[in-house]
């Protein structure tokens, strides 16, 4: 899409009618999709509540959801929901950053650390972060602790492989050129290797955030009184399932936003597209 | 001011047992001289090349720059590439400034990267992308880059050898001309001897297997010079013989099975100058 658009720029402004189809078209595919979406809720929505069987669940439906969504922003509790998960994902993010990304570019420049790591490491990402959750509860004295635990644990693999896999891929004369030059290992390291890596860097974070996304809603089932997890919880002990389906849309919205935010940091800083 | 470069005695091996790919490399260069080195592919050009920079110690003998020991790279003597290898995250003008940076020299980088461009005839594309640019234009910015940290010394391995005939004639000339204003001393691989004729003060000839300078051939024409001169193609001539009879007396009296010498497509090419 991207090149498209930059290949349409360079070419100079296009008659307005195309511009209006293509922006359409671009727009078209989109709220189709939503519109099915919500088409398949309601009719779900629709099936629950005319069985009687089912009919104590009709809070799931579009209608009831949309107004407990309402609710839940205009009284300001969503962003008292919201702010205790972000921040546990932020935390847990950072310390995958942290901890990943020096060691996905040892990894990848030293060939002896990545045969010897490699077994391991790829053992340990198959486990599934949430079996770490004993674990997480007996190494760390607060919930919040094993959370962020369980979020590192779930986001690291991703940046350090790709981090790792990043450093394989730098052209060696890049290096060259840094040694002609009479490059301290520092500088080689903040003006090439840190850049270079940075568009599959990025990419291993969007994959990081996406799983770290996942894993904390069953997360925060754990012991915390915060959070999305814990009013997911909550709104399933009181049977408020509007609420509940509320609580499902945010979660979906605001993977969508923090997704797209990380799209936007790779396209900012890539340099490999076109 | 350009480097006196003493090349003493130098044999390399690659590993323990192998045999020697140089042998017993002696030349003296003064400051600002220019030096092209011609051989065949294999003949240890870019191994040389790579000592001078400091980038590869050779295993006997030294090499010495204004009498001192050459043991690491050092932006007063840099090298450039047959690749530019210029780093596609970074704009034309920070490619500009990368030696710089990597010297950590931050006083006045804006002025120096300015300068280098207008040198180079890049000023229009300075905030370009390097991927948008001509291999030429390439090379260019590369030049650039060596050419901003002021060194003393340039080492070219083969650099204009990827570049349509009439970008590589433009850039033998400009690079020659920059660096003789600048006083900067060259030393240029080629396995064009037009290229060598037309940067050189000196056409050094290298034989193969193992590698040693055979010849040395002095150039007195006039810059820029001109290929179709009588003197120029005279000397083309003489060079080309020099070249051939390297050619015909191996060093070493071993059978060069990878290249028969009488190998008549290679007498073919030979005829047309550029080998
Ligand atoms: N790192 C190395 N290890 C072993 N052999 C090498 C290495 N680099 C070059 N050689 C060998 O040394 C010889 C000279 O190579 P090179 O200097 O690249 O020649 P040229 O630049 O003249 O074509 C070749 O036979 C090559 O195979
Ligand atoms: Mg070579």
């Amino acid at each position: 899409m991207s090149t498209t658009e930059t290949a349409r720029i360079g070419a100079g402004l296009p008659p307005l009618g195309q511009l209006m189809r293509g922006g359409l078209a671009n727009l078209l595919y989109p709220v189709a999709g939503l519109g099915l979406l919500l088409a398949v809720w309601w009719y779900g929505g629709y099936l629950v509540a005319s069985n009687p069987a089912t009919q104590a669940f009709a809070g799931f439906a579009p209608g009831p959801a949309l107004s407990a969504t309402w609710t839940l922003v205009t009284s300001g509790t969503l962003a008292s929901i919201v702010m205790p998960s972000l921040s546990r994902i932020g935390q847990g993010l950072l310390w995958a950053v942290v901890i990943g990304v020096p060691l996905g570019i040892l990894v990848g420049s030293l060939p002896f650390l990545r045969k010897l790591t490699n077994f391991p490491f790829q053992l340990l990402r198959m486990v599934s972060p949430l079996a770490w959750m004993p674990v997480a509860v007996l190494a760390f004295s607060t919930w919040n602790g094993a959370i962020i635990f369980l979020i590192f644990m779930a986001s690291v693999w991703p940046i350090l492989f790709s981090t790792a896999f990043g450093v394989q891929r730098i052209d060696p004369m890049y290096y060259k050129v840094a040694r002609n030059f009479g490059a301290s290992p520092l500088a080689t390291l903040r003006r090439l290797v840190v850049p270079a890596v940075a568009p599959d860097m990025l990419a291993g974070f969007r994959l990081a955030l996406g799983v770290a996304w996942v894993v904390l809603v069953p997360a925060e089932y754990l012991g915390v009184t915060s959070g999305l997890g814990y009013a997911i919880n909550d709104a399933r002990d009181i049977l408020a399932y509007d609420l509940l389906a509320a609580l499902v849309l945010v979660i979906g919205v605001i993977g969508f936003l923090l997704d797209t935010a990380v799209v936007s940091l790779i396209r900012y800083f890539g340099w490999q597209g076109s | 001011m350009g480097a006196n470069l003493q090349i003493n005695g130098i044999t390399h091996t690659f590993g323990r047992t192998a045999e020697p790919v140089l042998k017993d490399l002696q030349l003296d260069i003064t400051a600002g001289q220019s030096v092209a080195l011609i051989g065949e592919s294999g003949c240890g050009k870019s191994t040389l090349l790579h000592m001078l920079a400091g980038l590869l110690m050779p295993t006997e003998g030294c090499v010495r720059v204004n009498g001192r020991q050459i043991t690491r790279p050092h932006a007063d003597w840099n090298m450039m590439f047959q690749r530019p290898a210029l780093y596609p995250w970074l704009s034309v003008k920070q490619n500009v400034a990368l030696g710089l940076q990597f010297t950590g020299q931050k006083q006045g980088l804006r002025e120096r990267v300015r300068e280098m461009l207008q040198l180079v005839g890049l000023s229009d594309r300075r905030d370009d992308r390097i991927q948008d640019l001509s291999g030429g234009q390439q090379q260019r910015v590369a030049l650039a880059r060596s050419l901003a940290v002021e060194p003393q010394m340039i080492l070219l391995d083969e650099p204009f050898s990827a570049l349509d005939a009439f970008t590589r004639r433009g850039l033998q000339v400009e690079v020659g001309r920059i660096a003789r204003d600048r006083g900067i001393t060259l030393v240029l691989v080629t396995h064009d001897i037009d290229e060598a004729l037309t940067m050189g003060d000196r056409v050094v000839v290298m034989g193969r297997n193992p590698g040693t300078f055979r010849d040395v051939v002095d150039v007195p024409l006039a810059y820029p010079r001109n290929p179709v001169h009588p003197d120029f193609m005279r000397l083309r001539s003489q060079v080309m013989a020099r070249f051939e009879a390297s050619i015909d007396t191996p060093a070493s009296d071993k059978p060069r099975s990878d290249q028969p010498v009488s190998e008549p497509t290679f007498r073919e090419e030979s005829a047309h100058v550029q080998l």
